[in-house]
């Protein structure tokens, strides 16, 4: 920490002061919620920078004079504002309010620029608004984590599963985080539902590697996501109405004396049990989750904010016994953004986030056989800041301390072994602070130097026997970028990331993965990235970036199923239930971005390999020795169009007297790896089949096509917008696992037989969105 | 030098992945052998519970009546600590190596088997096991003493138990004498009936009340099915209220009868070979066999049968 604060103040120190500045807000004009990531710009000076996550910008001049601000962004009108400086240490404040572009009757030329252009490197990094993520064709309703997959380097492990699988990485590796804190287990039933309701999320970011120096605690990727603030001009909601679920977000301006805010609240629930009501014997289940912000502008340097999330699935299911199964996350944010001096831009984070399940199972008597009970608690704060003395150098430095206490407990009426039902509760600490600095060496060079420290500590157990860990890292992170042209780039980067958390979870995520702090019998996770990668923006409405990637991991941790969540009490370690290894990731993204004449989407392509060695697992017969082995979300290529096609934009004509909207998904993924049976033995009962490699097959190549209409109905008071959307067009029969029997046919052969597990087939949907 | 790299970068980025399709290759070479041996407490080594010897090469080339290694040397030796060692060969029989002296099983001795298998070079397979502690069925815990009804220890006559009384008044109960602690306790039902539309569901699963015909080849499926349903885990064998010895029960499980019908249940209290084969993935690695797969293991326990009937 001393270290860190000695880096601040000598980068500090060797840093001009003087100089004045304009800076300001950047809000949508429409509903004045802030603009991230617009770039704003002095014409006369070439001197820019980009809005960041608040919408503030911040840049300096150095002579007195008169100037042009610019502010531009895709979709959006162009703003320019005339200021003059007399006085070199004069601070100019200009709040702006950006108008969408055109009118959406029209054809639109875009004539924003890359929307990554500025002065930060952001090398693997994918951005998608509100608009954006409603815009993919998902089950049921637009989704979160459903957009998130049909994009380059994330790969879905099942069309049941919104598993994130990040260049090679497991969902345990990806820091999931809502409002600046940690979401632990991000879906509900099925995984057809993401946590996240769509129309309460601004924006998503997904870091997919090589991640600032900002982030830390996890080994794969960020996936950053920001709830709306609310419409700060006019009282507004949007209700949702699909088969199984409806939802329903209102929000609006609030006032308190004379500072002014917003309010915004989503709450989304299914209906599932009134088709169990028709059905007999479906199983009993519902979820329900909710968002909620409030933002209040206590004065112009500061802004408070505070929101939470909360949601709960519930199931329950009757075999004889009665299941029933309960889990969900709530989360806590609270925000202080206070501008120090128009340099020194400062955010203070307070939150806290939950997530329990729970699992019992009730015979015929009432009586509880069995049950369990699991959770993880996070409390965080956290303080961001970013100086920018001068317009080549931008600082962003702070410091971060969680802390985090899991629990998991089972009890049974059975006369099990009270030794080997888990009774475990475990508390951690991690404390952590960063230095980074975007330094624009020249208007061709950038680098970006950026050094993190976490120090992680348990520190409170209720097992005697379970060893304290104390790590503390470093982890260094650098950028570079060499500009080739207007919106064209080089840049390369390298990272270096630990995790201290760990997942015990089965092939595929469960709401039941249960969430551990490492404790001294497991070193963390460590992965170090390399990223490479070339952007350009080919015209006013095409972009190509094209990124290669490489990572390696040490201390990978893969959950041990035959242990089943439980080891000896009084002798047990975290490293008992868990697979050890290594392993490595390297391929190539390719992104072609497009928004021209009503058609907007992407085309996107990954290229990859991913590799794992674990211990006692995937055995070689000779020597015992786990074998080196792709994993299941191992895929050699993906690629992914994903377009929107507004009818009405691009030709002005209506279908019905309404807008009209085309969407179109289209995936095709080579086949997961997979195994299958090589011999067969005797079992003293019956014949048996002896097992490949974890990879020696790889299952049919993956490939789905889905397809939206969206009819729009503008009136006075709002709009309706039915769709109607189909998944899996084609009926392909895709194939998600491949199980192989041993069976006598009708002439007494016995013979080998297959059985492909389903994916999604042929799914009509519709809804009916309401907006006024 | 900036034309190179615009047009170059991209070039070499996308040759630096991969298009082909990376299996694994082989996980066996040559024959695979496998050893399956339970050793029961109080039994010999015969043709209800032999020790069988399997040599496999392909899927393709299996050939059911050749699997069967008729030509290895097999000895089982005791090697418990403490008394002297013994020993004595197995002889093949109908595919299978039994005793034909017909020692007994005796509990908590260590037995260790070695075969070599004759060939260039000849195949050495060898294990160990210590048998558990006595286990004994009962198959009337609460002494209903009701005629006909419970579980009974021949297939003929079969008792029956209605479904509705499993839990309530037949619980599954292991008597082992003096011995308390903790045991590797598995249980297995096993449903008797032929696969027929006419099986009927104790509980119907999602509106169904009977067996589909889809559902015959999952029923008849070797392993775990939903005509055999397999519970084990590390029990504990504890003095009962007003019953003498220490005994292993087990209530609440009457959802282990997916069907109506006759079954044959066992229970045993396990060694840690043939319990870590029967839970593990891949449990023909873990079954304490070295130059081989498979499992030597042994237990102590029994079966029972009932027909459980509405």
């Amino acid at each position: 920490m001393k270290f860190l604060l000695a880096v601040c103040v000598v980068l500090l120190s060797l840093l001009p002061l003087s100089a004045a500045t304009i800076s300001g807000f950047v809000t949508r004009a429409d509903s004045a919620e802030p603009l991230q990531y617009v770039n704003v710009r002095i014409a006369e000076t070439k001197v820019g920078m980009q809005t960041n996550k608040k919408g503030y910008y911040v840049l300096n001049v150095q002579d007195v004079g008169d100037y042009t601000l610019e502010f531009t962004m895709i979709s959006y009108q162009t703003l320019s504002h005339r200021f003059s400086i007399s006085d070199v240490n004069q601070n100019v404040s200009f709040n702006a309010a950006m108008d969408k572009s055109a009118i959406e009757m029209s054809t639109v030329t875009v004539t924003g620029k890359s929307e990554d252009e500025g002065p930060s490197i952001r090398n693997s990094l994918i951005r998608r608004n509100t608009q954006e993520i409603q815009s993919v064709v998902s089950p049921i309703e637009a989704d979160v984590f459903r957009a998130v997959l049909t994009l380059p380097g994330v790969a879905p492990i099942s069309d049941f599963s919104s598993g994130l699988y990040v260049r090679g990485g497991s969902p345990d590796q990806n820091l999931i985080l809502l409002d600046d804190i940690d979401v632990y287990n991000p879906n509900h039933f099925g995984g057809v539902f993401s946590t996240f309701n769509s129309d309460a999320v601004e924006s998503i970011e997904l870091i997919k590697g090589g991640y600032p120096a900002k982030y830390g605690g996890r080994l794969s990727s960020v996936l950053d996501v920001m709830n709306r603030q609310g419409n700060r001009n006019y009282h507004q909601g949007t209700a949702r109405l699909s088969a199984i679920s409806s939802s329903a977000t209102l929000e609006g301006p609030i006032s308190i004396g004379n500072q002014h805010g917003s309010y915004m609240g989503s709450f989304r629930r299914t209906y599932l049990e009134l088709v169990q009501k028709m059905i007999d014997d479906l199983p009993d289940y519902y979820f329900y989750d909710g968002h909620f912000k409030v933002n209040w502008d206590a004065s112009s340097r500061d802004k408070l904010s505070a929101s939470a999330y909360f949601g709960r699935d519930k199931l329950a299911f009757d075999f004889g016994a009665t299941l029933n199964l309960d889990w969900g996350n709530k989360t806590f944010t609270t925000q202080w953004v206070h501008i120090f001096n128009p340099k020194l831009f400062s955010q203070f984070v307070f939150a806290g986030s939950e997530f329990t399940s729970n699992f019992s199972q009730v015979a015929e008597s009432g009586d509880t056989t069995f049950e369990r009970i699991n959770g993880i608690h996070d409390l965080t704060c956290k303080a961001n800041l970013s100086y920018k003395p001068v317009n080549n150098h931008q600082l962003d430095f702070g410091a971060e301390i969680k802390g985090n206490r899991t629990w998991l407990k089972a009890n049974t009426s059975y006369q099990y072994d009270p030794n080997n039902l888990p009774d475990v509760n475990v508390s951690s600490v991690t404390a952590s602070a960063y230095v980074q600095d975007v330094w624009d060496i020249s208007p061709l060079w950038t680098v970006q130097p950026g050094l993190r420290f976490s120090l992680y500590q348990t520190i409170k157990k209720n097992l005697a026997q379970i060893p304290d860990a104390t790590y503390a890292n470093l982890e260094p992170r650098i950028s570079l970028r060499r500009n080739l042209d207007v919106g064209e780039s080089v840049y390369a980067n390298f990272g270096l990331y630990h995790q201290y958390l760990t997942l015990m979870t089965m092939e595929i995520s469960t709401p039941f993965d249960v969430w551990f702090p490492l404790d001294g019998s497991l070193d963390p996770g460590q992965s170090l990235h390399y990223t490479l990668g070339y952007k350009r923006q080919l015209s006013s409405s095409f972009a190509f970036d094209i990124e290669a990637y490489y990572k390696t991991y040490k201390n990978l941790l893969e959950y041990n199923v035959a242990t089943d969540y439980s080891w000896n009490n009084q002798t047990g370690t975290l490293s008992d239930v868990f697979h050890k290894g290594t392993g490595f990731t390297y391929g190539t993204d390719i992104m072609l971005r497009n928004d021209w004449k009503g058609l907007e989407g992407f085309i996107g392509l990954t290229l990859s390999k991913t590799k794992r060695k674990m211990e006692d697992f995937n055995l070689d017969p000779i020597t015992q020795q786990g074998a080196a082995y792709y994993p299941k979300y191992d895929r050699d290529y993906s690629l992914s169009i994903v377009q929107t096609f507004n009818l009405t934009q691009a030709t002005g004509r209506q279908v019905l007297g309404s807008d009209f909207k085309i969407g179109i998904n289209f995936t095709y993924n080579s086949g997961q790896p997979g195994t299958k049976p090589e011999r067969i033995y005797f079992d003293g009962e019956s014949f048996q089949l002896i097992y490949s490699y974890k990879d020696r097959i790889r299952l049919p190549d993956y490939m789905r096509l889905d397809l939206s209409t969206k009819y729009e109905w503008v009136k006075s008071w709002g709009s309706i917008e039915p769709y109607f959307e189909v998944i899996n067009v084609l009926n392909r029969k895709n194939v998600g696992s491949r199980e192989y029997t041993l069976l006598m046919n009708e002439s007494g052969q016995l013979e080998l037989k297959s059985t492909d597990s389903a994916q999604f087939p042929l799914l009509p949907f519709i809804g009916v969105n309401v907006k006024w | 030098m900036v034309k190179l790299i615009k047009y170059l970068f991209p070039l070499l980025l996308l040759l630096s992945s991969s298009c082909s399709k990376f299996t694994a290759p082989e996980r066996f070479t040559g024959d695979a052998y496998s050893l399956a041996a339970l050793l029961i407490a109080g039994e010999s080594i015969d043709v209800d519970h032999p020790v069988y010897i399997t040599r496999s090469a392909t899927i393709e080339t299996f050939n059911p009546n050749s699997i069967f290694v008729d030509d290895a040397s097999v000895i089982i030796k005791d090697i418990t600590p403490g008394i002297p060692q013994t020993q004595f060969p197995l002889s093949f029989f109908m595919g299978m190596y039994v005793d034909p002296a017909a020692n007994l099983i005796q509990v908590e001795h260590t037995y260790r088997i070695e075969i070599v298998v004759p060939g260039n070079p000849p195949v050495n397979i060898s294990a160990e096991t210590t048998v558990p502690k006595q286990g004994i069925l009962v198959p009337d815990y609460l002494n209903n003493n009701v005629q006909g009804e419970g579980y009974s220890f021949t297939e003929e006559p079969m008792n029956i138990i209605k479904f509705s009384d499993v839990d309530r008044k037949y619980p599954l109960a292991i008597n082992t004498g003096d011995n308390q602690g903790t045991f590797n306790f598995m249980a297995e039902m096993y449903c008797l009936e032929e696969f027929s539309t006419n099986l009927e569901f104790t509980t119907p699963v999602f509106g169904f009340t009977h067996a589909d015909a889809e559902m015959e080849d999952s029923y008849n499926a070797p392993g775990e099915s939903v005509r055999r349903i397999k519970f084990l885990g590390s029990y504990v064998s504890k003095p009962q209220d007003g019953i003498a010895g220490n005994h292993l029960v087990v209530k609440d499980y009457r959802q282990a009868f997916v069907f109506y019908g006759k079954y044959r249940i066992t229970l045993y209290l396990a060694d840690e070979n043939y319990y870590r084969y029967s839970y593990m993935p891949e449990g023909y690695f873990h079954g304490g066999v070295k130059g081989g797969l498979g499992y030597f293991g042994s237990a102590s326990g029994g079966v029972m049968y009932a027909k459980i009937v509405k």
